[in-house]
């Protein structure tokens, strides 16, 4: 079920993304449908959101079921620095991702020696009280209202489009990257026999503690870009609601293939983003069908299009 | 929630004694559990993050459909023996004393069936090796089965213990979820008593630091609690080595 992937499967992928590409650099200039536009940005940033979910727990197969709790950290570090440092967007980006990687750090440095149940158990404990903090500290996160009027990077819709994108294939590229790396090696290996890898000598908890950290920090860079972009952060970013849109997308795209949450969040978010007035069963339908695909074809979408190239 | 709603039409729309309703509402969380175990847990058991995945989902699909089907409102139910009882000036609620004591009397059930029935004994070999009890003649799949069940029917009878003094409300199962987490941590896993003494423990803590800073905090605490047990002995108070 990993997805090693052979020579010819990484110019199958190779040709694939470059075309998926050059479509979306066209976009903006084909189309003069606004919201299709705001669409697609957002479809980019939860391919980010969903890729550094599975890097986390596709390839290493620790399941991070606080991974909203991240995003949140990284939206509401941006709404504060902007509300209350009056930093500027390109500060506060980076700065929303470092205060996910800190808290990750702490999180993982306790719960991912042991063993894999408390990290589930701890990710969950850890974005349910973040959020019922963020509701039950209005004075500080404005409660179920959220966070109001923050800068944007810029107003242009069509600006915003390609940083958005440029975004997007910024961070893939990199998750990637780690993925085809020595790390990633090692991660795929933790996955299949942890002992196995103690006892080659593969310090297990050093590389699951960074891959958790990585997989934080990306979230709280997608947080950030979320709130500058929309100009609002609520408590729902921390909702499980959040984290169960991001598995619906990685499962239903191919969990362990970084590509796949990408096309699993464009289907997902056009979706939502076109059915509103489905909106009241929008949940039960994403866990249902969550459950199905887990259940059923834990493969996802891209294993059964590119068969040769994923296992 | 499902043995709390399950409590709430039995009791408000159907009219049944209490008695007669934790056993009802036990075994209809009963079916459900062990359906689920068959249908899903069975499917998907050779991948934790499968099973994580599959089991929380379920959690949260029951969640939405209940809300769809019945609302967001919060429901009460009236207690099921009014009145207090003064003792030396201590006064209780009868509600709450009548929960303490059939949840003992649970709890005590619970411990004899582990540590001295026959089925005790398998289910403490499926925990420590599934290959050897499978080959040793047990039967592993229905050991697992009827813990699942029993595991939802405790849940229940505890739902419907509790449900006077809650409000009930969809999503009402995520605090205790997360608060029998921080117990079983605390006290170690696979140890009753040391869950016991646990949760007295965090009881405690719990309405102290509710009636000092807030019960806004509480929550938080819970979360400092479980990160600090994990720093200085992860294997719980009363636990056996996890690693």
């Amino acid at each position: 079920m990993r997805s090693v992937i052979h020579k010819r499967g990484w110019k199958i992928n190779q040709f694939a993304s470059l075309f998926y590409l050059t479509l979306l650099i066209l976009v903006p200039f084909v189309v003069r449908d606004n919201f299709l536009i705001h669409v697609i940005i957002l479809a980019n940033f939860y391919a980010v959101l969903s890729a550094s979910w599975d890097i986390c727990s596709g390839y290493l197969g620790e399941v991070n079921l606080g991974h909203a709790a991240f995003f949140g950290l990284g939206a509401y570090t941006a709404a504060f620095s902007d509300q209350w440092f009056k930093l500027s967007p390109w500060l506060g980006l980076p700065l929303g991702g470092g205060v996910a990687c800190l808290f990750s750090l702490a999180i993982g440095f306790t719960s991912l020696t042991l063993k894999r149940d408390y990290f589930v158990i701890v990710t969950i404990a850890f974005s349910q009280i973040l959020w019922t903090i963020a509701i039950t500290w209005a004075s500080a996160t404005g409660g179920e209202e959220g966070i109001r009027h923050i800068a944007n990077f810029t107003s242009d819709l069509t600006f915003n489009y390609f940083l958005a994108l440029a975004f997007m294939v910024l961070c893939i590229f990199v998750l990637y990257t780690i993925v085809k790396s020595r790390l990633g090696r090692a991660l795929l290996a933790i996955h299949e026999d942890e002992y196995a890898c103690k006892a080659v000598g593969i310090n297990t908890s050093f590389y699951k503690v960074v891959t958790f950290a990585i997989s934080s920090f990306f979230a709280g860079l997608v947080g950030s870009c979320y709130a500058y972009y929309l100009g609002i952060v609520t408590p729902e970013t921390f909702s499980l609601g959040l984290t169960f849109t991001v598995m619906t997308m990685t499962f239903v795209g191919g969990s362990g293939t970084i590509f796949g949450p990408i096309i699993g969040a464009y289907i997902i978010t056009f979706l939502a983003q076109y059915l509103y007035f489905f909106k009241e069963y929008r949940l039960i339908t994403q866990t249902g069908a969550l459950l199905l695909i887990v259940v059923l074809f834990p493969g996802g979408l891209i294993r059964l299009v590119f068969k040769s190239a994923y296992r | 929630m499902l043995g709390c709603f399950a409590t709430y039409f039995m009791l408000t729309k159907a009219n049944l004694s209490p008695i007669l309703v934790l056993f009802l509402s036990a075994l209809v969380v009963f079916t459900i559990a062990i359906s689920f175990e068959k249908l899903v847990i069975r499917r998907t058991k050779t991948d934790l993050m499968r099973v994580s995945v599959a089991t929380f989902s379920v959690a949260l699909f029951l969640e939405e459909a209940v809300r769809i089907k019945w609302g967001k409102i919060y429901r009460t139910i009236p207690s099921y023996i009014k009145g207090t009882f003064d003792f030396h000036g201590i006064v209780f609620d009868n509600q709450r004393l009548v929960a303490f004591f059939f949840s003992v009397l649970i709890i005590i059930g619970l411990v004899l069936c582990i540590k001295k029935g026959r089925f005790g004994r398998a289910i403490r070999m499926v925990q420590q090796d599934k290959e050897m009890a499978s080959l040793l003649g047990i039967n592993v799949e229905l050991v697992d089965l009827v813990v699942f069940g029993v595991a939802g029917m405790l849940a229940s009878a505890a739902a419907t213990l509790l449900s006077p003094l809650y409000m009930i409300y969809p999503s009402m199962g995520w605090p205790p979820l997360l608060k029998s987490f921080a117990i079983v941590i605390l006290g170690g896993m696979g140890s009753v008593g040391g869950t016991i003494f646990a949760s007295f423990i965090f009881g405690i803590v719990e309405i102290a630091t509710a009636f000092f800073f807030g019960s806004q905090w509480a929550y938080g605490v819970v979360f400092l609690i479980i990160i600090i047990i994990l720093l200085i002995r992860p294997k719980g108070i009363f636990g056996k080595d996890i690693f």
